[in-house]
């Protein structure tokens, strides 16, 4: 099993004058993995991803990246925000700069890049999302779905270890969810640990390694997609619904259908648990 | 809205990866002529050019130039008619006494003067246009660095045109809200509704400048923008358009400097 990459010891976050948002919660993310921060809104999900990049700093219990607690100094916070890139929900508020080649170029500029690796960085970054020749244009001429991999790119130019998306896919038409889920596949193939929150079940349960629910600031449940979402009365409470697969394999099962143990991940999984079964 | 389109269409235009001086040049060389020019000859003429090369080289929707044109247009009308009126001469052909020291007069030299800055208005609008029309802002960023504009300017600039964009949108969003809930029926409804436009989109602009810090924190803010893409090359024909027209304007303005109307 690979190492640890980010950890969270017992924290909690009061956000000024309002409840708190964060009830205590402890758990760790190991290098390479997909996980998935699954909650209704309001659970705190957002809350709790700003604090992997240092943007919010838990009143009490501590972060750790690497192994070593997160340092709240301007040099450290920028090491940190350098391996740890944030996709923010709305590419409106993440994308800064007039044209798509200044924006992707942001980061890397900022890292003190020499010019030509600002380039290379940018060039390779927009063909890892597909947007090459999109260098000139401003953002506010682009769709929604390329807003968001404008925002990915920014992201992905200054080459961090971590990705965390705050509600990757939320305003995107079907489609273009499938392509940003793939294009997550693809960066973790490439050896990224990718870090989302979603309140789409349907999203989480084929894709995530592993999924964490959470409700009012604390984690409610935390495993395998399967055993997290496979209990209705936790998904019930969590204000979330079954995955349709998931909820289709127990009415099965409780037709007293012989069915396999491994629950299906995906409809490839499922038809094959049909197909054993009429043979 | 206006900015928008003028935006939109300069992103688009047919010329626009032409070298940024070289349209630069030609759109500010055409208002100083126009400036310089004392008959009111020079000033249609470069109006003429401008406006075809709008039409025909960038490929303008006429309509749309058309409607870019006639606003402020209506303004030049009524200054020169104050021009006309109020300006005196020794050839009168109208006059009236209003008060014992004041009158109203239409002389010779009133309308030459009035019909001169008449023309004027009309070349610098197409000169104006044309520069706004073919030169989006992107490009015109790259070249304000390159004249050493200081950073924080440019920096500025680009992030007020960045959110521009954003609050706009902004501003349709709760305007449309407000009419689809009759915000605008009556005219106390509407002074009403447009007093809590101007604040929500107040706060909304506030808003918008935290998150953008927070964007920029985010992604190691160290006081650099990036740098901005090089120009295109000066090419060989669009240079000796721009040189044979502004030679030709010039030419028109020493030629026909003792030309008057009437």
């Amino acid at each position: 099993m690979s190492s640890i990459i980010l950890e969270a010891r017992g924290i909690r976050y009061r956000y000024p004058r309002s409840m708190e948002a964060i009830r205590g919660i402890s758990f760790h993310v190991r290098k390479g993995e997909k996980i998935a921060l699954v909650g209704p809104n309001g659970a705190g999900k957002s809350t709790l991803l700003m604090m992997f990049n240092g943007m919010i700093r838990p009143d009490t219990g501590i972060i750790l990246f690497d192994n070593q607690p997160v340092r709240y100094d301007t040099a450290s916070l920028r090491t940190l925000r350098k391996r740890v890139g944030f996709v923010l929900q709305n590419p409106n508020r993440q994308i800064i700069a007039p044209t798509v080649y200044q924006d992707v170029a942001f980061g890397p500029t900022n890292l003190g890049y020499p010019e030509t690796e600002v380039r290379k960085a940018v060039t390779l970054a927009l063909r890892h999302v597909g947007l090459e020749g999109f260098e000139r244009r401003p953002p506010h001429q682009l769709s929604g779905g390329e807003k968001k991999r404008v925002a990915i790119a920014g992201v992905l130019a200054m080459d961090p270890d971590v990705l965390v998306f705050d509600e990757p896919t939320s305003g995107l038409d079907p489609s273009g969810s499938e392509d940003i889920m793939e294009l997550l596949d693809e960066l973790n193939h490439g050896g990224k640990t990718v870090i989302i929150s979603t309140h789409d079940v349907e999203l989480a349960y084929p894709w995530a390694d592993r999924a964490i629910l959470l409700l009012e600031g604390r984690i409610l449940r935390e495993d395998i997609p399967e055993v997290a979402f496979g209990n209705p009365e936790f998904v019930r409470m969590a204000h979330l619904s079954l995955p349709l697969l998931l909820e289709l394999f127990t009415e099965l099962q409780k037709r007293g259908f012989p069915l396999t143990e491994k629950k299906p991940r995906t409809v490839l999984d499922m038809m094959q648990i049909i197909e054993t079964l009429f043979q | 809205m206006f900015e928008e389109l003028l935006e939109d269409i300069a992103q688009k235009n047919g010329i626009r990866e032409v070298n940024t001086y070289l349209k630069l040049t030609a759109g500010l060389g055409a208002i100083l002529l126009c400036l310089f020019s004392a008959s009111y000859l020079p000033p249609l003429f470069i109006a003429v050019v401008l406006t075809g090369a709008i039409l025909f080289l960038a490929r303008v929707d006429s309509k749309t130039y058309a409607e870019l044109f006639i606003v402020p247009l209506w303004f030049a009308v009524m200054s020169v008619a104050g021009i006309i009126l109020i300006s005196g001469g020794q050839d009168i052909f109208w006059r009236w006494d209003i008060l014992p020291s004041f009158s109203l007069s239409v002389t010779r030299e009133s309308i030459n003067q009035g019909f001169l800055v008449f023309c004027r208005v009309i070349g610098g609008m197409s000169a104006m246009c044309f520069i706004a029309l073919t030169t989006p802002m992107t490009d015109i960023f790259i070249v304000m660095r390159q004249c050493r504009i200081p950073e924080v300017v440019i920096d500025l600039a680009m992030i007020i045109y960045r959110t521009i964009f954003i609050i706009v949108d902004q501003v349709k969003q709760i305007h449309n809200a407000q009419v689809m809930r009759l915000g605008y029926s009556t005219f106390r409804e509407s002074v009403r509704s447009f007093a809590s436009m101007c604040g929500a989109v107040f706060i909304a602009s506030w808003n918008a400048g935290e998150d953008l810090i927070r964007a920029m924190d985010a992604r190691c803010y160290d006081g650099k923008f990036a740098l901005l893409g090089e120009t295109r090359p000066v090419e060989r024909i669009p240079f000796v358009v721009v040189m044979v027209f502004l030679s030709l304007s010039s030419l028109v303005v020493i030629l026909s400097k003792d030309m008057k109307i009437i």
